[in-house]
């Protein structure tokens, strides 16, 4: 699953350092203010999240050429759930 | 019986959501409403009659490369790379586990994976298996990829 949410905040030992001007910073800590919310623990969430959002947007997953050919096959042929997915399916309704 | 609906944060309270796996109760609670609202995944809830959330999927939008295609293969496909979705968590609550919600999960996921394929053109779905989960999808006939067997394939066909 998602390698960055695993173990949460508790055992969090890593440090993530970065740059940023007065004004950014001040930005930064006034938003966390408004929700309530330590500044660092703020700027943790929206990177991850962003961090999320990219990863997402560039979801590409490869088949290798034995898999592809048969995929090929399976998709010049109409859907064909096996037993156990037709029956979750009618399950489902339409 | 609880019903599945599209998350809707105002309505659906998730606050005592617990599956066991840290990672996918953080998920639900701190990020998924947000990322339904960036248009990065959508999030499915399996709710009670008080709205409590008892189990989630979410889908996103994916591609899956073909590597090697004879030309002839690939003018049979609309686009290239093939457009997908990817379910990217599914979780039950502690609660109710293995009492079969996972296959009315399942079974809602590939049935709006089936509508896209109508709506636009998707030709596969892709899911995300936490590795105790890889026997599960291996069930409803999803194949593991070669390069990651935790990353499996449903396709959509025609």
């Amino acid at each position: 699953m998602k390698p960055q949410d695993q173990g949460g905040t508790r055992n969090a030992k890593d440090r993530f350092d970065l740059r940023l001007d007065a004004a950014e910073k001040l930005r930064i800590q006034k938003a966390a203010e408004l929700r309530g919310q330590k500044a660092s623990v703020f700027a943790r969430e929206v990177m991850l999240r962003e961090a999320d959002a990219v990863v997402a947007q560039h979801a590409t997953v490869a088949l290798d050429a034995e898999e592809s050919r048969r995929f090929m096959e399976a998709l010049a042929a109409p859907f064909k759930p096996n037993a156990k997915l037709a029956k979750a399916l009618a399950r489902a309704g339409e | 019986m609880p019903g599945i609906e599209r998350l809707d944060p105002a309505r659906h309270d998730c606050s005592a959501f617990t599956c066991g796996e840290h990672a996918l109760d953080r998920y639900l609670k701190a990020h998924a409403a947000q990322n339904q609202q960036e248009g990065v995944s959508t999030t499915h809830v399996l709710v009670d009659a008080s709205d409590a959330v008892l189990g989630y999927f979410t889908l996103s939008a994916a591609q899956l490369e073909l590597t090697q295609l004879q030309e002839a293969d690939r003018k049979r496909l609309p686009r290239y790379p093939v457009p997908a979705v990817r379910m990217g968590r599914l979780a039950i609550a502690r609660s109710l586990q293995k009492k079969g919600y996972g296959e009315l999960l399942v079974g809602h996921a590939v049935r709006r994976c089936l509508d896209m394929r109508e709506a636009l053109g998707v030709r596969v779905m892709l899911v995300d298996a936490l590795p105790a989960a890889e026997r599960f999808y291996l069930q409803y006939g999803f194949q593991p990829t070669v390069a990651n067997p935790l990353t499996m394939y449903l396709p959509l066909g025609t």
